[in-house]
């Protein structure tokens, strides 16, 4: 596979392109069936060719559409050429790739095929530049041998297979099965899932009838509150749980390994998944806990990056390390990438005095909700007002979470946001713009935001620092601006 | 050229165009809504007028009424290495954007623009973009030039 030929993807993709547009098929089908059923009695043919007709039609398209799709493996860039009617050429140079992302469920593994994704910092698409749906596990192999081949500007590496290249690398980190049981118990993502399994809950009463409701309440009516309490107990359980096993499921012999300047994770149970990713590539090391894995003393580290792989389709984030203890957090980053402090640094914080700032702000976020409550519910609107304690912590948390440090060439960013810490690591290089807002009332009071930009994903990330006095906002901003 | 500049005068004659322009078109669609009703007697469509006609009122009142006051809080300053933006006075913002991190930028000019001949400039980096109003060709011009002696130096690897 070194020559310039053209590959087509492995047959079994013919399933994948199948199930990939399976809803557009049946709904195809089912706009169909009435006509050509119609169309069938008029001229005497049998359904059964006539609809055996229609499969076969959608086979031909799938198959055809298989057979348009093909790769080539350049010396300096791959190329897809995919489309039926409209012909797409997609061409990657290696040195523009920014991960390769691949994913490979269980029952493939026996046959070496795997899904990969390519994506390059262009931001036109929501989508990855390339996905190839199911090829050999080679083919990355062959990507990645071009791509360093390129990348060192040496001759090929020769044809070791990844198997080997995987076992020099060095260093390496892999989860340990107590701390993913930590990180999984720790996690607050239960709190969404009570919420979306009440309204389910909520839903489904409304859809039984409200003649079996009436029946079987006369039954339980003086077991209502146990019935409740039971329901409400079962749902937290099953939160807890599905949680929890998602968590481990994704995790699962989480491991990152360094080699030739790339970052590469491997993780999942059913579905393993990996990430590619250039160490130079990375815009920004994200350090992120929880309140209770603050307490537990553990971190999350993730990496911003020009790219949308992440391992959630929404937030982009780059998993470096799902959990780590927090006082080995740098040591063990330092490993991985050359950049970040070897150790923690000691940042500066909000005078106590700033702390209003945000309390006020979250009591004012709770002051609409109070005021609607007690509009419609009189005096017992007014049990609205304890919304005011969880906003005075949320403010306090944010406040106190605050903080900031300049370290060689580096800016670090503390937030705290819904009780979850943030801390930002962020090469000078790597902001893309920065600033200060004020009002005039934070004008006379001598405070100021600091906000960075960087990129993230496809798509730009705000990082700011909320009423720091004007004095240290400017310093960072005059930092920032000497080149 | 290191002190903070004005935008061109002239730019506040293109606010104002654009202004009564906007107010045109919202009075327009709140005629239109009204000959509609007149026509057809369709209720509701007295509602939509008054809506727009309000709408297109309050809007040419504030937007003329802050011609000067965004004249005279937008600044602007082209150092040898960045490009700083700083706007309002009651929410005051000042953003600076390192040239080396441009990686492009568009100048442009619709008609209103280019009958005062004034381009708009829009600086782009790899995760935001920033808006100038306007600019006299000249400044524009001098803008990409730095940016073109500066991109030498941007490293390929950076994003």
């Amino acid at each position: 596979m070194t020559s310039d030929q053209r590959h087509h993807l492995n047959l079994l993709a013919l399933f994948y392109f199948l199930f990939h547009n399976l809803f557009d098929w049946l709904v195809y089908i089912i706009l169909t069936v009435g006509p050509l059923n119609s169309f069938l009695k008029r001229h005497g043919i049998n359904p059964l060719v006539g609809f055996g007709g229609l499969i076969a039609l959608i086979v031909l398209i799938i198959a055809v559409r298989y057979w348009c799709f093909t790769f080539q493996i350049g010396p300096d860039m791959l190329t897809i050429n995919s489309g039926i009617f409209v012909k797409k050429h997609t061409h990657i140079p290696y040195g523009r790739i920014q991960t390769i992302q691949r994913s490979q469920w269980f029952f493939l593994k026996p046959f070496h095929l795997e899904k990969l994704q390519i994506e390059t910092a262009g931001h036109d698409d929501h989508s990855p530049e390339a996905v190839l749906p199911l090829v050999n596990e080679s083919v990355r192999a062959q990507i990645d041998r071009n791509r360093l081949t390129q990348a060192a500007g040496q001759q090929p590496i020769g044809d070791s297979n990844p198997a080997e290249t995987d076992r020099l690398a060095t260093p390496s980190y892999l989860i340990n099965p107590h701390d993913l049981n930590v990180f999984a118990l720790t996690s607050l993502g239960i709190f969404p899932l009570i919420g979306a399994l009440f309204a389910l809950y909520a839903k489904i009463q409304d859809m039984i009838p409200q003649r079996i409701i009436d029946s079987i309440t006369s039954k339980i009516i003086h077991q209502s509150l146990i019935i409740i309490v039971a329901v409400g107990l079962l749902i937290v359980i099953v939160s807890i749980i599905t949680s929890y096993l998602t968590i481990i499921q994704k995790y699962y012999k989480f491991t990152l390994t360094t080699q030739a300047g790339q970052l590469k994770t491997y993780q999942g149970l059913f579905q393993r998944s990996s990430v590619t990713i250039p160490t130079n590539r990375i815009q920004a090391i994200r350090l992120k806990q929880n309140v209770i894995r603050q307490l537990c003393r553990l971190s999350t580290i993730q990496a911003l990056a020009a790219s949308s792989a992440g391992d959630d389709e929404k937030s982009n984030d780059l998993m470096i390390i799902p959990v780590v203890d927090t006082s080995k957090a740098f040591a063990t980053l330092a490993a991985f990438i050359n950049w970040t402090p070897h150790q923690k640094v000691a940042l500066d914080h909000l005078a106590k005095k700033s702390y209003w700032y945000f309390i006020r702000n979250a009591m004012l976020m709770t002051t609409p909700l109070i005021v609607i409550c007690v509009y419609f519910f009189k005096f017992l609107g007014g049990l609205s007002l304890f919304l005011l304690i969880p906003a005075i912590l949320l403010g306090w948390y944010a406040a106190g979470n605050t903080g900031w440090a300049i370290n060689n060439n580096q800016l670090i960013m503390q937030n705290g946001h819904w009780l979850t810490r943030s801390q930002y690591i962020i090469p000078k290089k790597n902001v893309q713009s920065f600033g200060l807002r004020q009002s005039i009332w934070m004008h006379r009071n001598q405070l100021a935001h600091v906000q960075v930009s960087v990129r993230h994903g496809n798509h730009n990330q705000l990082i700011e620092l909320r009423y720091l006095p004007i004095a240290k906002a400017e310093t960072l901003f005059n930092w920032l601006k000497n080149r | 050229m290191t002190e903070s500049n004005h935008l061109p005068t002239k730019i506040k004659t293109v606010w104002r165009i654009s202004a009564v322009i906007n107010f045109l078109i919202l009075a327009a669609i709140g005629i239109g809504a009204y000959i509609a009703f007149k026509l057809f007697d369709w209720h509701w469509l007295v509602y939509g007028a008054i809506g727009f006609g309000a709408l297109a009122l309050i809007d040419i009142v504030v937007e003329l009424s802050l011609v000067p006051y965004r004249y005279s809080f937008w600044l602007y300053t082209l150092t040898d290495d960045a490009v700083e933006l700083r706007s309002g006075f009651i929410f005051r913002r000042l953003v600076s954007i390192p040239i080396a991190r441009v990686q492009d930028v568009t100048l442009s000019a619709g008609p209103i623009l280019q009958s005062q001949k004034l381009q708009e400039v829009r600086i782009a980096t790899a995760s935001t973009s920033h808006k100038i109003d306007g600019l006299q060709p000249e400044v524009g011009e001098q803008l990409r030039k730095q940016i073109m002696a500066l991109a030498v130096e941007v490293n390929d690897h950076d994003v």
